[in-house]
């Protein structure tokens, strides 16, 4: 009888519900979520065997690509675990370039997650609003690296170019617009009865349950657990960069939105402070040319803040051209696999897509 | 595998506090407990710890009481000219932000060691992807099941002896000496 009772549906890898390109085998009764199973692999592209063949330079190509809305903390964690193999120091100015960069990337993620969690909803004012605001930040990018979406613009040692002399006026002008749209999202979206009946109350977790389960970034601080890699093992230079760590309690949907929105703000203000306290000098360390860069033999595990969790590469080298091995930690191989097939049993089918969005799940992090 | 769900989580009563050892505390503790490991102090939030695969657990378990709660990742590197495979099991204090590499080593041929998921709940999957890419095997854990390749009846991939030159020639027919060299020119002329 029971074989009679439940439906199993594969969600994704095409539908508008779904947040990549994975699938999910959901085993339903009636509207109800009983089990869960994710599909990753759609998107694999094997970078972790091709960074093995490619110079330590070629690779900051293949990096970005591994999350596609949130590019940049790639190229930061890859660089950062070779100068530390290296003893190479960043001079203070290329720091503040890639505080700057890695707060646009966090900005124009969060618009996008926010924007997407509109959809699921059926709001779909937001999703047009926030990625409106995005594309201001990729015009920021493409100025300032020649690319919109991936930069390869973060170099082991520094930056690869200073910013154009009319950049960091451009960059507080869109700062500024942004700014001044927040208050009308939040009207929007949180305001809403929609999102209110939607969010609160979804899929709540508590810290003990997030930590236990490796839950990291803004899904960990929507349980109110106050850690920031930025602060916490300070990189770039956050140091010297005024922020707040937000942090919510609920640890349900709407915390983990919320979280998000007042992210937008604190990126705001770290960008505006880097720019303002931005020291002279060099934005790149001498090293020797691409084709003659040599990484003496070790291992480093770096890791950064992303939009959506932490993000870590342990860079192997035996000396040489190349690496020997480079393993990339996402957030999502977390939160997109175990986290998720918890968290959606005994939730609606209508929930699911708001559940992954929420969670900010970037399944080519997964795949790799 | 019975399905433990979100429905087990209480959400009234949270009583998360995060551990205060520093990484050369908990390097000392465990030093002090298992005096044959090598322990080094990399700087004052790293530290690295080398064990027998048979006693990580133990060491895991400790580090874990110790506030390293945090399981960050579980890489896997071949050391095809040692002929050893290295397992690295990072783990990261929220309380006193300290992270530490507990490092082990297995043998090349058939390796296999003891799933650390029941101490760390996140090395389920980090587990279930290095069986599939490095063939080493976890008994004990549940779902080391088919991740990401589908159909796959080739050697474990990510290991450095897998000729994928020879795998494309074998499975696709082509090799990379069968490509042009140079793209293909597109035809001058009025063609539209």
């Amino acid at each position: 009888m029971d074989d009679f009772r439940s439906t199993e549906i594969i969600f994704g890898p095409q539908h508008p519900g779904i947040h990549g390109n994975f699938a999910m085998r959901l085993e339903l009764e009636g509207d109800m979520v009983r089990r869960a199973r994710l599909v990753p692999g759609y998107l694999h592209r094997a970078f972790e065997k091709l960074m093995e063949r490619r110079t330590w330079h070629q690779n900051i190509a293949l990096v970005p690509r591994i999350c596609v809305p949130d590019p940049d903390v790639n190229e930061a964690a890859y660089s950062m675990a070779i100068e530390n193999i290296m003893g190479l120091e960043v001079p203070r100015r290329g720091n503040y370039i890639r505080s700057i960069v890695l707060e646009l990337s966090r900005l124009a993620a969060h618009l996008m997650g926010l924007g997407g969690l509109g959809g699921a909803i059926g709001l779909y004012t937001l999703p047009m609003w926030t990625n409106g605001e995005r594309d201001y930040v990729l015009d920021l990018f493409e100025a300032l690296t020649g690319g919109r979406v991936y930069h390869m613009y973060t170099w082991p040692g520094g930056v690869r170019w200073d910013m154009p002399e009319n950049w960091p006026r451009k960059a507080l002008k869109v700062m500024d617009h942004i700014e001044a749209q927040l208050p009308s999202y939040y009207s929007l979206f949180f305001e809403s009865k929609v999102t209110d009946a939607r969010l609160k109350g979804l899929a709540p977790i508590t810290t003990s349950w997030a930590v236990e389960h490796g839950v990291t970034g803004p899904n960990l601080r929507a349980t109110g657990l106050e850690v920031d890699l930025r602060r916490d093992d300070p990189y770039a230079a956050y140091e010297e960069l005024d922020f707040d760590v937000i942090t919510l309690k609920q640890g349900d949907g709407m915390a983990r939105a919320l979280v998000r929105w007042y992210e937008v703000g604190q990126s705001i203000r770290i960008i505006r402070d880097a720019i303002e306290k931005m020291p002279g000098g060099p934005v790149i360390a001498k090293t020797p040319p691409p084709l003659a860069f040599m990484v003496p033999p070790g291992d480093h595990y770096a890791h950064v803040e992303s939009s959506k969790g932490e993000y870590g590469y342990y860079v192997i080298s035996k000396g040489g051209k190349y690496p020997y091995r480079v393993h990339v930690r996402g957030p999502s191989f977390t939160h997109g696999i175990d986290v998720l097939e918890k968290m959606l049993v005994n939730q609606e089918l209508a929930d699911v897509a708001l559940i992954t969005g929420g969670l900010d799940v970037c399944p080519p992090d997964i795949d790799r | 595998m019975k399905e433990d769900t979100l429905s087990d989580v209480d959400t009234k009563s949270e009583n998360y506090v995060p551990g205060h050892t520093t990484v050369q505390e908990a390097l000392g503790y465990i030093n002090a407990h298992l005096p044959d490991l090598k322990v080094k102090l990399l700087s004052s939030k790293r530290g690295e710890i080398l064990v027998e695969h048979s006693i990580k657990g133990e060491v895991l378990t400790r580090l874990k009481e110790e506030g390293f709660d945090h399981f960050a990742a579980l890489s896997c590197i071949d050391m095809i000219d040692d002929d050893r495979i290295q397992l690295v099991y990072h783990v990261w204090s929220y309380g006193s932000k300290g992270h530490i590499l507990v490092k082990t080593e297995l043998p090349r041929k058939d390796p296999s060691t003891d799933t650390v998921y029941r101490i760390y709940r996140p090395a389920i999957t980090y587990e279930r992807e290095i069986k599939e890419m490095f063939g080493v095997d976890f008994p004990g854990n549940p779902r080391l099941t088919q991740f990401i390749l589908e159909d796959w009846e080739g050697p474990p991939p990510m290991l450095k002896d897998f000729d994928t030159e020879a795998y494309a020639v074998e499975h696709f027919g082509i090799a990379r000496r069968d490509l042009p060299s140079k793209p293909p020119q597109p035809k001058k002329g009025g063609e539209s």
